[in-house]
């Protein structure tokens, strides 16, 4: 026997084995570090609401509005709200993940061309890397990235030469991103049908398993932004006194 | 589309399977042929052999979980490679796994028969999935994905002298193992 026919049996191990190894484990100290960085939150929210209460400082601390603002931690660190404001990107809070190699895909001459690159994936670098190689300008955002699984609760039958088949569904994977709608302006450029082809083989490619389904949301900033201004600037008309001429009395 | 579909799609003859397979696993056949072969070339080469012995070997295999299906191709078509093309010029980090792995063997390595071959394969996953989960991992992690010991460390949040005496006593068992089996 030679390391070679030890290499070679190695690599017949079984399927499952392989897979469980590159799975994210149960550390002790990455656990430890988590509760640790749960509990300093939790105590210094909690001081936080002790020295408002003690100092007599207004309940609502966080935004100057009444409503909730709730936020959604979704994969690579993006946030997502219902607050009026856009959903950011965290960028500080983030842990650095590991560099790994991935295929950006970009547009060249009207053919979808890629190249190998490594850095850390994260979704936002990813799509920065994406827009730098397809010359798309800073203004083009990345709003919101997020993997989800739906669950089909029935099972498929197909009938066959050999009878009938049972496909078992389970679910799905979905991959919904969320960018600006303002990269519609370099559509005159480039065609939407390429461009977003390899934005989507771009984002899905850096998922470990790439997902079954691909959703694309372009969202319209302008838009949500006006919204948001006449909602709270609405004016009820009730609210004036009107001459005979209908005039609006001062 | 979901892996059962793709491998319908080669048990039917469609070469879509081929960019279907290319799109949902080129990047992971891609990482495990550049640990072995540390060229982007031949890297990319291996990748498309791994396809085409896909196609060739779908049917008749039915693969359980595709993506180790194609790492394993992937992975046996990269040390083929590597040992025909830098035979001279080695990269260190597949040297240094396989000169771990020759601990394990006698020093005069006699040419295995088939027999023997299957027996050791057998001897090897029986031991690997006997180890503890996370000597388990770090053995394939070094000896399936070749990845340094840094990056073990890295991975595991262990210090790379763990790592190292970790290996060296998985070592250690298998050869014990080997011996006990009456294949070294």
């Amino acid at each position: 026997m030679t390391k070679f026919d030890l290499f070679d049996s190695i690599g017949e191990v079984d399927d499952e084995i392989i897979e469980k190894a590159k799975q994210p484990i149960k550390n002790h100290r990455k656990l430890f570090i988590t509760i640790s960085s749960v509990a300093a939150c939790a105590i210094f929210a909690c001081a936080g609401v002790l020295y408002c209460y003690h100092t007599g400082t207004p309940k609502n601390i966080y935004s100057g509005t009444s409503s909730a603002v709730t936020s959604e931690k979704t994969d690579n660190g993006i946030t997502g709200g219902t607050s009026s404001e856009s959903p950011v990107l965290e960028d500080s809070a983030e842990v650095s993940p590991e560099e790994m190699y991935f295929k950006v895909y970009y547009v060249n001459n009207g053919k979808i061309e890629y190249k190998t690159t490594k850095t850390s994936v994260s979704a936002k670098n990813v799509f920065e890397i994406w827009k730098k190689e397809n010359h798309i300008g800073e203004e083009v955002k990345l709003i919101n990235s997020k993997s989800s699984y739906e669950n089909f609760e029935e099972s498929e039958y197909e009938y066959s030469g050999a009878g009938v088949v049972k496909h078992e569904t389970g679910g799905q994977t979905i991959y919904t991103l969320e960018i600006t709608k303002n990269i519609e302006a370099y559509y005159e450029d480039i065609s939407s049908d390429i461009l977003l082809e390899s934005l989507r083989k771009t984002m899905t490619g850096m998922e470990e398993t790439p997902p079954d389904d691909y959703d694309l949301v372009l969202v319209d900033e302008s838009e949500q932004f006006f919204d948001d201004a006449s909602e709270s600037n609405q004016i009820d008309s009730d609210d004036f006194q009107y001459n005979d001429r209908g005039e609006i009395l001062e | 589309m979901n892996d059962r579909q793709i491998i319908e799609l080669y048990w039917n003859r469609d070469e879509q399977a081929i960019s279907m397979t290319a799109e949902k696993y080129g990047t992971y056949c891609y990482s495990v042929a550049y640990k072995i072969l540390h060229n982007e070339e031949d890297s990319k080469e291996s990748v498309n052999d791994t396809y085409l012995s896909a196609w060739n070997s779908i049917p008749p295999h039915k693969p359980n979980i595709l993506k180790t299906f194609l790492g394993k191709i992937a992975r046996r078509i990269s040390i083929d490679r590597w040992r025909k093309k830098n035979a001279e010029k080695r990269n260190a980090e597949i040297t240094e796994v396989l000169e771990e792995l020759s601990e394990c063997v006698s020093p005069r390595g006699n040419p295995m028969t088939e027999i023997e071959k299957k027996q050791l394969d057998e001897t090897v996953n029986n031991f690997i999935a006997e180890l503890k989960d996370v000597e388990q991992r770090v053995f394939i992690c070094r000896y399936w994905y070749a990845e340094s010991v840094k990056e073990i460390a890295k991975q595991f949040c262990f210090s790379e002298s763990k790592v190292k005496v970790m290996l060296m006593r998985t070592r250690n068992k298998l050869k014990e193992r080997l011996e006990k089996e009456d294949l070294l």
